[in-house]
């Protein structure tokens, strides 16, 4: 690339055929926006992917578009890198009110900034919904897929015992010792065959894969889970 | 060696170098500038559109066209420069009014150059970033602003450094048109080395041509690494 940072973002609007001095003005406001006031005379070849990045947003948004596409904008970037540039999409969105779709294969991705979430399978919308609905109780085969890409399946047909899935909504439940509990005051011995606690939006979120030795002590420990708040519970 | 440098045939070279080579210099680099500045004139455009043109490029060309083109460069590309001196005599006598001498020269030159910088030219334009195209069209760019303001742009150090390789085989070139009375060190090497048999004088143009390509070269490939802003150091 050899144009500067700056002439990177001035370029959508030297195309439209904005003055020369209101371009550069409106570029070094949204370099100053995405935090890279000192790079406009640097070229793309002396910045990290994650400032490169943060570059090509500024020039997205060079427009005032109503609709910003982020193709894959973290694959290439490390996890730190990643997050901040995700802070960043998120403080465009609430900020500029701007509508962020985001095209990503990373589920954590999804996690951090996402509200609304559609999962495509073969270039078909499999499922779609709020990103909390969707991540806690996938639906299509698609969705459980990514949302526990261990390969539940595997585990099924191999141990196909008396399972529940135990889905935690909220902090408050996860806080909760729930299976020293279910041992002391119920006498039932559960088996936790794996577990994942993640941060949904801005509430901590879970689940785990509980088996037991029968279907009468299974029973029992629905009756005694679905009582409390936050949590529910899922045959499987 | 001091013998060597008394002798009559050593003096005589010294004679007509000092008499004949400021001249001979001269009329080589004005006709290998002029010569490769009119190529280029025709060949940028050219090359540009050829790189462009593609069935699934920015600005597909009827096939027809494109057919056309690539033949045409190729047909001009294959004609022995020597042969194609001959050829275009007509054409030269048509535009400057004689066949001979260091101006008809340019003639043969710039037809024999521009199809060379026109591909020289589509292999730097084809080798921009295909990323830097997509971002261009995603922000609404035409096909004419994708080539002036990026294609072009995007392409300059490798079209320095084509244009220098243009440069260095149009020297070439212009030794050769001495045959036509073509001046320039060619002449000189051709009239006084070749069929006077004054071989030092042919050794010493040469190796003044020699010069002339390395200055050539080594200006090209400085420039031409100067102007790449994807080499600046962090």
């Amino acid at each position: 690339m050899q144009r500067s940072c700056l002439k990177n973002v001035m370029f959508p609007l030297e195309l439209e055929g904005v003055k020369k001095t209101d371009a550069k003005k409106r570029a070094l406001e949204l370099l100053e926006t995405v935090g890279l006031p000192d790079k406009a005379n640097a070229y793309p070849a002396q910045l990290s992917g994650g400032q490169q990045q943060r570059v090509a947003i500024a020039r997205a948004l060079a427009t005032d578009p109503k609709v910003l596409l982020c193709d894959e904008a973290t694959s290439a970037l490390d996890p730190k890198t990643s997050h901040a540039i995700l802070s960043l999409i998120r403080e465009i969105n609430e900020k500029l009110g701007i509508t962020v779709i985001i095209i990503t294969h990373q589920m954590s991705v999804i996690e951090e900034v996402c509200n609304n979430v559609a999962i495509l399978d073969h270039g078909k919308v499999a499922e779609q919904g709020r990103v909390v609905d969707i991540f806690t109780h996938p639906k299509s085969q698609a969705a459980k897929r990514l949302v526990f890409p261990e390969g539940e399946q595997e585990i099924l047909v191999e141990n196909a015992a008396y399972r529940l899935r135990v889905i935690f909504v909220g902090a408050k439940a996860a806080g909760t010792p729930l299976i020293a509990q279910l041992a002391k005051e119920k006498g039932i011995e559960a088996n936790i065959l794996g577990a994942s606690t993640k941060a949904v939006g801005d509430k901590a979120y879970g689940n785990m894969l509980l088996s037991f030795a029968d279907e009468d002590s299974k029973n029992q420990a629905i009756a005694f889970l679905k009582d409390i708040e936050d949590i529910s519970v899922e045959e499987v | 060696m001091a013998e060597f440098f008394a002798s009559k045939e050593w003096l005589d070279a010294v004679d007509i170098v000092k008499a004949e080579v400021p001249l001979a210099i001269w009329e080589t680099l004005y006709v290998t500038l002029i010569s490769t500045l009119i190529a280029l004139v025709i060949g940028l455009p050219l090359g540009v559109l050829l790189a462009v043109g593609d069935k699934d490029g920015i600005v597909p060309l009827p096939a027809l066209l494109r057919h056309f083109l690539n033949i045409l460069i190729n047909l001009l590309r294959s004609v022995p420069f020597l042969i194609l001196i001959v050829v275009v005599a007509p054409l030269t006598r048509l535009i400057i009014g004689k066949a001979f001498g260091t101006a008809a020269s340019i003639v043969p030159l710039v037809i024999a150059a521009f199809p060379f910088i026109a591909r020289l030219v589509e292999s730097s334009v084809r080798e921009v970033n295909p990323n830097i195209i997509e971002m261009a069209q995603s922000t609404g760019a035409s096909p004419f602003q994708i080539i002036t303001k990026v294609l072009i742009p995007e392409s300059v150090p490798s079209l320095i450094s084509n244009i220098t390789i243009a440069l260095t085989t149009i020297l070439g070139y212009t030794a050769m048109s001495g045959a036509i009375g073509g001046g320039g060190l060619g002449k000189l090497a051709i009239n006084y080395g070749y069929y006077r048999y004054k071989y030092l004088v042919m050794i010493i143009t040469v190796i003044l041509l020699i010069l002339l390509v390395q200055l050539f070269q080594s200006i090209g490939t400085k420039l031409s690494v100067v102007s790449d802003k994807r080499l600046m150091k962090k």
